[in-house]
């Protein structure tokens, strides 16, 4: 299962690596609301630059702020200093949210029935701001250069009948619009960094698209073997979690290794 | 009369057909009506009224054992059943459903190195910021300090703030658990009648 770079290999993925990092450090417009800083560190007491979840978390953290959902809820704490959260008031959204997805100064909570755009330019208090509905199903949705990816899948825990990845103009951040359709197998977490786009698309395996123009995916790639419920795409690594255990994988679906589990 | 016998045997038939996948198949949405039995595979259908369940006695954590339980367990641990991850520079966290987070190095894609699992009852959902862990334990906001990992500070326990899930640990979908009670704790299991 493992694969060994080259030497040169790696030359060009550090250079692409340091490209991509002085694109998103100058575009101010991360993943997962994270991955500008170029620090790194190799201790977790360092400053290193902030880590980010899966588009099927339920925590995120922007600035210095914890947000969490929990059944219709968001809860916000102040953790500038972790020994002592300070929590806000809990704001209400609707039953069943499910994802949370820190762009900017807005959080994308996908829910059953559709994705919710709150306002958090006030950290401590997110705010309503939108809502685009959809026929219900399960949404983890993440989001780049004023686009929203949503992936829609019936089945599990979700319900609906519908298995497709939409694509929702949000330059707009008031009124998202959808502009973009995929049908998909059972679609479920997503990653996209710069013109990469990955979707765990159930026993179709780990898929990868290239984001054309912004109406527009075209299909590269799959790893068929790989089972994931959700991929994180960070700093050119990806990473899996689901059925097939944890995969690191590079952005061309090559796996460097496999770290196996149970079920 | 012939042919009632022969819709008995066919309802029959049905009714060991939705029992023997009920454990096995993912439970989807599907309109229930508001009362009277419903398959147990469908997500809205309420556990006292699935077709073919069983009745089962809560197995109960009590909140002081929920709260002083997470501890670290170094080295190497097998995942059994992958949650949701975490990575940031250095460090891969996965969740291990319902049991806590393993602790990887990742700074060599081909062999990550396994640094430690925290055992965390109930946790599910967890995120990071520098060296300090946000987790969920159940009902609970746990803050985990990991500077002096495997050494470890619980920070903060922000207590009975997510909601009670009795199922939360019950994967058979036809299991109906009998006589809930917050009070008592956490459900982490069942006891079938014999």
């Amino acid at each position: 299962m493992q694969k060994i770079k080259t030497g040169r290999q790696w030359q060009s993925v550090i250079a692409v690596l340091g490209m991509v990092g002085v694109l998103l450090t100058g575009c101010g417009d991360g993943s997962g609301g994270s991955s500008g800083s170029g620090a790194s560190s190799l201790s977790t007491s360092g400053s290193g630059s902030q880590g980010q979840g899966g588009s099927t978390a339920r925590f995120t953290i922007v600035d210095n702020y914890l947000y969490t959902l929990s059944g219709n809820t968001i809860r916000t704490f102040d953790v500038q200093n972790p020994a002592d959260p300070k929590e806000s008031t809990p704001v209400g959204v609707a039953w069943n949210i499910e994802t949370i997805f820190p762009y900017r100064d807005y959080l994308f909570i996908g829910s059953e029935t559709g994705v919710f755009i709150y306002d958090i330019k006030d950290r401590a208090s997110p705010t309503f701001l939108a809502e685009s509905f959809h026929v219900r199903s399960c949404d983890p949705v993440v989001v780049q250069n004023d686009l929203a990816y949503v992936t829609l899948r019936t089945g599990t825990f979700c319900g609906g009948n519908t298995n497709r990845l939409d694509i929702l103009d949000v330059s707009q951040i008031a009124s998202p619009r959808v502009i973009g359709s995929y049908p998909m197998s059972a679609p479920f977490g997503l990653a996209i960094d710069g013109p990469n786009l990955f979707v765990c698309d159930g026993t179709a395996g780990l898929k990868l698209f290239n984001v054309v123009d912004a109406k527009t995916i075209k299909f590269v790639s799959r790893a068929s073997q790989l089972t994931c419920f959700d991929v994180i795409a960070r700093k050119e690594r990806l990473y899996t979690t689901g059925g097939s255990g944890i995969v690191q994988l590079d952005y061309a679906l090559q796996v460097f290794s496999t770290i196996p589990t149970g079920q | 009369m012939k042919r009632i016998l022969k819709n008995i045997l066919l309802g029959m038939v049905f009714l060991a057909g939705v029992v023997s996948i009920v454990a096995t198949s993912p439970p989807i949405y599907c309109n229930v009506a508001d009362s009277g039995p419903c398959d147990p595979l469908c997500e809205d259908c309420p556990p006292d009224r699935r077709l073919g369940y069983f009745n089962a006695d809560p197995v109960y954590l009590s909140y002081d054992a929920l709260r002083t339980s997470v501890r670290v367990v170094p080295g190497e641990q097998p995942i059994k059943k992958a949650g949701k991850i975490f990575v940031d520079d250095t460090y891969l966290y996965v969740n291990d459903r319902n049991r806590g987070v393993h602790i990887y190095d990742h700074s060599d894609p081909n062999s990550p190195k396994a640094l430690g699992f925290i055992e965390i009852p109930g946790n599910v959902d967890l995120a990071v910021k520098g060296a300090t862990l946000f987790v969920d334990s159940f009902i609970d906001l746990v803050v985990i300090d990991l500077q002096h990992f495997p050494e470890i500070t619980i920070s903060k326990r922000v207590t009975d703030i997510f909601p009670y899930n009795a199922y939360q640990m019950i994967d058979d979908r036809s299991i109906h658990l009998r006589n809930v009670d917050p009070k008592k704790g956490v459900i982490i299991g069942f006891s079938k009648d014999n």
